[in-house]
C-alpha cells in the first residue's frame, strides 16, 4: 500500500504552481525560464522510477542521481564563475555538516538539542549556508544534492575501508527521494529569509554578490 | 590558466582532501555513534520520582509514553546531566482494537465496504540499524554487519510464515551505524511497500537494563515489545492507531508483551506507510534467544490482527477515532502549507494589498 511519498507529492506540487505561474522571482533569480523549471522538476519526479545500474559486483549506481547530477551540472555550468564556485563551496561545508551530524548525534532522530530529522538536515543547512554565502537560491539548490552526494561518497570509502561485504551504492539506500526533496527545502528557506531581509532593508542597497545581482 | 580554471580546481582538491579525510575521522569518533554510552540510562520519572521508563534513547520535553498500563505521560523537564526526563500523566486511555478495515479507511486507503478477501496476505520486515546485537548471546552490544537483530526478525518472519503468512524479510544494509541509517533505510522501505504487504515492520532492540523488558509468559521467560512511532510524520493519526489497537489487541492475549508505546522525534520512515511500525525486541541486556521467543509470541498478534477474527469487526460503525485522527492530520498538513505559502505569498508581493492585486493580474491575464 505506497501513499505518494512526499518527495514525490511535494515535486507535483511544485511544478503545478510553477505550470500556473507562481514563483516566477524564484525562478528568474535562479535564471530559470518556466519551461526550464518544469521540465527539471519532471527529471526529479522521473528520477525516482529509473533503476539502479551494477556498475561491477558490490557496486552500484542509481540512475536517477546521475539524472539530479546532471541538472546540478547544468546549473553550475550555465552561470559565473563565482556562483559556480559558491555552489560547490555550500555543496561543500553541507556535505560536511551532514556527515558531522551522522556521526556525532544520537543514532535516532533523537537529540536534546538538535531535533532535525536527518532526512531534511541537507535542505536546511544548504539553504541557510547559501543564503549566508550570498543569498543565492541557485546556490542553495546546488548544494542540497551534492552535499548528500559527497556524503554518500564519503560513506562509500569508509566502508570499503572496513570491509563490510555490503553493496556499495551511489544514490541508492535511500538518497535519492532526500537528494529530490532538499533542494526544494533549501530554496525555500534562502528564498523566505531572503525576502524577508530583503524588505525589511527595502530602502538599502545590498551589495554583495548572489544569482540575484549578476 | 583563467581564474575560473584555477577556482574549480583549488575547490576540486579541495573536496577530494575533505572527502579522503571525513572517513579517516569517522575512526575516531565511532565511540560517539551511540545514544549513550553503553550502560548508561535515561529515565523517565512521574511527579512521585517512580520510574516509567530507562532508555538509551535521549529523552527531551514533549516526548510521550503510553505505559503498560496504558497510562499517557508527557515529558515536561530533562535534566541532561542527572539523565532524568520529568513526565506528567495526560490520561489514561482506553484503547481498543480498530478492525484493520477501519484501519485502511482511516488512511484513504480503501474506499468503505471494499474489504480485501484474501486469507492471508504480505507482511514486510526489514532493520534499519543492522548492527544492533544482544550481549548476553552474541557477546557484544554492536556487529558491525548483520547483527543478532537480524536473527530476531528471522524469528519473527518464521513464526508468520508458520501461521501461513507471506513475509518479505530485507537483509539490506544500512550501513555506517550512524544517524544516516534511517536515510539509507527509507530505499528499503520503499522496495518493501513496493510489493503492497498489509504492513511493514522495522525491527530493532533497545538499550536498556535487562529487567526493563524481561518476561515471564507461563514457564518460560521472553523479552516484551515496545513501539515506537514517530512525531515529525504526516501519518501520525493513523500510526497511533495502529500502534494502539495492536498494543490492544496484544493485552488480551499476552498482558505485558507491548511494554508500552514511545512517541518520539523523527519520522523513522512512518511517512511512507500510515502501517509502518518501528518494533523494539528485548534489549541488548537480554539474550538474543529471549528476544527470538517474545518477537514470536508478537508474531501471533500481527496473525490475529491482520487475518484473525479481529478483522472481522463491523466496518460501518460510522467514523471511527482513527478516521478522525487521520483527517485531523492531513487537514493540518493542508492548512501548513496553505497558510505558509499566503504568508509567503504577501511578504513577496509586499502586502495584502499588493498580493491581492498581483492574483487579480495572474488569473486576468491566464483568462484573457
Amino acid at each position: 500500500m505506497i501513499t505518494p511519498t512526499v518527495t514525490i507529492t511535494l515535486l507535483g506540487i511544485v511544478t503545478v504552481l510553477i505550470a500556473l505561474g507562481f514563483g516566477e522571482r524564484v525562478l528568474e533569480r535562479m535564471r530559470l525560464n518556466t519551461t526550464a523549471a518544469i521540465i527539471l522538476l519532471l527529471a526529479m519526479v522521473g528520477a525516482h522510477f529509473l533503476p539502479e545500474l551494477a556498475v561491477f559486483p558490490g557496486f552500484r549506481v542509481h540512475l536517477g542521481a546521475l539524472i539530479l547530477s546532471g541538472i546540478v551540472t547544468y546549473l553550475l555550468t550555465t552561470t559565473s564563475a563565482q556562483e559556480a564556485l559558491r555552489g560547490l563551496l555550500v555543496s561543500v561545508i553541507t556535505g560536511a555538516i551532514i556527515w558531522l551530524s551522522d556521526k556525532l548525534l544520537p543514532i535516532d532522530p533523537e537529540s536534546s538539542w538538535f531535533t532535525i530529522d536527518p532526512l531534511f538536515v541537507s535542505g536546511i543547512v544548504a539553504g541557510l549556508t547559501a543564503y549566508v554565502l550570498g543569498r543565492s537560491r541557485r546556490s542553495a539548490f546546488c548544494g542540497a544534492i551534492l552535499g548528500l552526494l559527497f556524503v554518500d561518497i564519503a560513506n562509500i570509502i569508509e566502508l570499503s575501508r572496513l570491509g563490510t561485504g555490503q553493496t556499495l551504492e551511489i544514490g541508492g539506500g535511500g538518497l535519492l527521494a532526500a537528494m529530490a526533496l532538499n533542494p526544494l527545502i533549501a530554496v525555500g528557506i534562502a528564498e523566505v529569509i531572503g525576502e524577508i531581509r530583503e524588505r525589511l532593508h527595502r530602502d538599502k542597497v545590498l551589495t554583495s554578490g548572489s544569482d540575484d545581482n549578476e | 590558466m583563467s581564474d575560473r580554471s584555477k577556482m574549480l580546481t583549488s575547490l576540486a582538491i579541495a573536496i577530494l582532501v575533505v572527502l579522503v579525510s571525513l572517513p579517516a575521522a569517522a575512526e575516531e569518533y565511532e565511540d560517539l555513534d551511540e545514544w549513550l554510552n553503553v550502560g548508561e540510562y535515561f529515565q523517565m520519572v512521574d511527579q512521585e520520582g517512580n520510574v516509567i521508563l530507562e532508555t538509551g534513547r535521549v529523552l527531551a520535553e514533549g516526548d510521550e509514553y503510553l505505559t503498560s498500563q496504558n497510562e499517557l505521560y508527557r515529558v515536561v523537564e530533562v535534566d541532561n546531566d542527572k539523565r532524568i526526563a520529568r513526565a506528567e500523566l495526560v490520561e489514561k486511555v482506553e484503547l481498543r482494537v480498530v478492525p484493520y478495515a477501519e484501519l485502511l479507511q482511516s488512511a484513504g486507503l480503501i474506499l468503505a465496504g471494499n474489504i480485501k478477501t484474501e486469507p492471508r496476505g504480505l507482511i514486510g520486515v526489514y532493520h534499519t540499524h543492522n548492527a544492533e546485537s544482544y550481549v548476553p548471546t552474541d557477546g557484544t552490544e554492536s556487529i558491525y554487519g548483520e547483527g543478532g537483530i537480524h536473527k530476531v526478525g528471522e524469528a519473527f518472519a518464521n513464526s508468520l510464515r508458520e501461521r501461513g503468512v507471506e513475509v518479505n524479510h530485507s537483509d539490506n544494509l544500512h550501513l555506517p551505524h550512524d544517524r544516516g541509517a534511517y536515510r539509507r533505510s527509507r530505499e528499503t522501505a520503499l522496495e518493501l511497500l513496493a510489493k503492497n504487504p498489509d504492513a511493514i515492520f522495522d525491527i530493532h532492540r533497545d538499550a536498556a537494563p535487562r529487567d526493563a523488558y524481561a518476561l515471564q509468559v507461563k514457564d518460560e521467560w521472553v523479552t516484551s515489545v515496545q513501539f515506537v512511532v514517530g512525531r515529525q510524520n504526516q501519518n501520525l493519526g493513523v500510526n497511533r492507531e495502529f500502534a494502539q489497537s495492536m498494543k490492544a489487541l496484544a493485552d488480551q492475549m499476552y498482558p505485558g508483551l507491548v511494554k508500552g508505546i514511545f512517541f518520539g522525534r523523527g519520522n523513522y520512515n512512518q511517512d511512507l506507510s500510515p502501517l509502518a511500525m518501528l518494533v523494539e525486541a528485548g534489549a541488548h541486556t537480554n539474550s538474543r534467544e529471549a528476544a527470538e521467543r517474545g518477537i514470536s509470541l508478537f508474531a501471533e498478534v500481527v496473525d490475529l490482527y491482520f487475518y484473525g477474527t479481529a478483522e472481522a469487526s463491523s466496518v460501518d460503525e460510522g467514523e471511527a477515532e482513527g478516521s478522525k485522527a487521520a483527517s485531523r492530520s492531513i487537514i493540518g498538513l493542508v492548512v501548513f502549507v496553505l497558510a505558509g505559502a499566503g504568508v509567503f505569498y504577501v511578504i513577496n508581493a509586499g502586502g495584502f494589498g499588493a498580493a491581492l492585486e498581483r492574483i487579480k493580474n495572474l488569473f486576468g491575464n491566464r483568462l484573457r
